[in-house]
């Protein structure tokens, strides 16, 4: 009896109730109008890298910026680089690149100048001692295909869904029953903390659902346990920034990061159905 | 006749194999693309639209497929309308706290008035100009260096006596950017020039017009640390200090801020208020 009316008291703050009985019992998961209420997890990686342009943005690219070039002022070379000096030779030689580049309709103005630029750095001793190589677009994790690494699709939005012990309908996001007189944010936090451990740092958009998707319970589930004959999970966004999932392996037996063209490999037709507009394209 | 073989000519040159561009195997790569612009469209918008929704004030929903089944769940369970008593309606006078000027009304919240970067003007007011007009020039070059675009002077509009400045002399200096010149300027800000600005936190959290537009004060030290100026520091006689303005599409503050946080540049929280 205590254990129902406590949070009730207690009201908004429901989490409180814990730390006047540590022996309390699990409340009550929220019902309304037969269905049970859950809290789901959309916890996205976002993209780490900026994405591939199509071949059509790169030459629109190329073409706007050559029509630029045609009706720019021209650059005060002399007020900018001093007679003589080593950035006015450098200028020079890119200068010369671009307007080769201008001739030739296929040329790049600006990979042109990139040309240049990598033979400067070359011939010149103190930037060979810290040159950087750029990274490739593909990282390690592509290329073995680890589905739980974070570190995999750097371009892509990577999405946290996890498995269920159990046959039909086993991945999903995180999500959980709400008890009664919990927040919705406060029950997402917690069942995340729950399923997938505290080894992650995640941040959660703001304190409203961003969807929602309504199940049938099948009947035998209804017979053992009376009182819903569904679920209403509403679905909260996180960003993670740092950590990994640590599943319980009671709730949850595995995980994986996918992207949203991933996803339908994993989750029934009506599921993906329901989630995808939630869902960032990219 | 010359009008179709005038079609001819047009419509032939338009056929694929003689447009610039191919779109063959290249090597992938951003290449065009907006590191700021992209990381708008991808990331900020879909978060900014969870974080200031208002369920209070919501547009009606334009999906394509109406709800058939809350259609005929409405329709069947039409009921007989009872004659309602109406109130005579009084008209409703929008007020301000301390008579100050009305605002407009926020729109309704949907997808396409999510807050988003309009505009940045950047503007310096020279005063040495009143007494040497070409002290202008040292701030028309390094406006024109940071910003990659041409200033346009500001002439006064009206004298002012205390400051001897007489009506249409060149007073100042400002640029209006937009698109592709605009994020790669907020670009620059933000990855070098902030972070390197002295003795400085981040804006306020009470900054902003009222209307979503927040402006920054640069002193003329900061104008050293743009990669451009940096280079060829000694041409310039003289540093100014400058205005920074983030015209935005939000309707407030609240909102404004939001947004540019999301283009990472720093705000005083009351963390860093308390530690001092």
């Amino acid at each position: 009896m205590i254990a129902r009316t406590l949070p009730r008291m207690l009201g908004k703050g429901a989490h409180l109730s814990r730390s006047f009985a540590t022996s309390i019992q699990a409340r009550a998961p929220l019902v309304s109008s037969n269905y049970r209420i859950a809290s789901g997890i959309v916890l996205s990686r976002t993209p780490q890298i900026t994405r591939d342009s199509t071949p059509f943005e790169k030459a629109y690219f190329d073409y706007s910026e050559k029509l630029e070039r045609q009706s720019a002022i021209p650059l005060p070379a002399d007020f900018y680089f001093k007679k003589g000096s080593l950035a006015e030779r450098r200028w020079k030689e890119d200068e010369a690149a671009r307007m080769k580049a201008m001739a030739d309709p296929k040329l790049s103005l600006s990979e042109a100048v990139k040309e240049t630029q990598v033979k400067q750095e070359d011939a010149d001793v103190t930037t060979q001692m810290n040159k950087f190589e750029t990274g490739s677009r593909l990282s390690e994790a592509d290329k073995k295909n680890d589905i739980k690494s974070l570190n995999r699709a750097l371009q892509r939005t990577l999405y946290l869904i996890v498995k269920k012990p159990r046959d039909q309908h086993a991945w999903q996001f995180p999500q959980g029953a709400v008890e009664e007189g919990e927040y919705l944010h406060d029950a997402a936090e917690r069942e995340l903390e729950e399923e997938c451990g505290k080894n992650m740092d995640v941040w959660f958009v703001g304190r409203q659902p961003v969807g929602h998707y309504a199940y049938k319970f099948p009947e035998d589930h209804v017979a053992k346990y009376p009182g819903a004959t569904g679920a209403k999970v509403f679905f909260m966004k996180a960003h993670v920034f740092a950590g990994q999932c640590n599943p319980d392996n009671k709730e949850v037996v595995d995980f994986a990061w996918v992207t949203k063209d991933e996803l339908p490999n994993y989750v029934s037709p009506e599921y993906f159905n329901a989630v995808k507009d939630m869902l960032s394209d990219l | 006749m010359a009008l179709r073989l005038l079609a001819q000519r047009s419509l032939a040159r338009a056929a694929p194999s003689h447009r610039l561009f191919s779109t063959g195997a290249v090597v992938a790569s951003s290449h065009g693309l907006n590191r700021l612009k992209e990381h708008y469209h991808n990331i900020v918008a879909e978060d900014l639209m969870v974080l200031t929704y208002d369920h209070t004030k919501v547009s009606p929903p334009t999906l394509k497929n109406a709800d058939l089944e809350a259609l005929l769940n409405n329709a069947i369970s039409e009921k007989v309308e009872e004659p309602v008593v109406v109130a005579p309606k009084v008209e409703e006078v929008r007020k301000r706290k301390g008579g100050k000027p009305l605002k407009p009304i926020q729109p309704l919240k949907n997808g396409s008035n999510i807050p988003t970067l309009d505009k940045i003007t950047v503007h310096a007011m020279v005063k040495d100009a009143i007494h040497q007009k070409n002290h202008i020039l040292s701030a028309f070059m390094a406006l024109q260096s940071i910003t990659a675009t041409k200033p346009e002077v500001i002439f006064a509009k009206t004298s002012v006596a205390n400051w001897k400045l007489r009506e249409g002399m060149p007073i100042g200096v400002k640029v209006t950017l937009r698109g592709k010149e605009m994020y790669q300027f907020l670009d620059k800000l933000v990855e070098i020039v902030l972070p390197r600005l002295k003795e400085w936190h981040g804006l306020p959290m009470t900054s902003g017009d009222g209307n979503g537009n927040i402006g920054i004060g640069f002193p003329p030290s900061a104008l050293a640390l743009f990669p451009e100026i940096e280079g060829s520091f000694d041409m310039y006689p003289k540093m100014t200090g400058f205005d920074v303005v983030f015209n935005t599409t939000a309707n407030t503050n609240a909102e404004g801020r939001l947004l540019l946080s999301g283009f990472n540049v720093p705000f005083k929280g009351a963390k860093t208020q308390t530690k001092k």
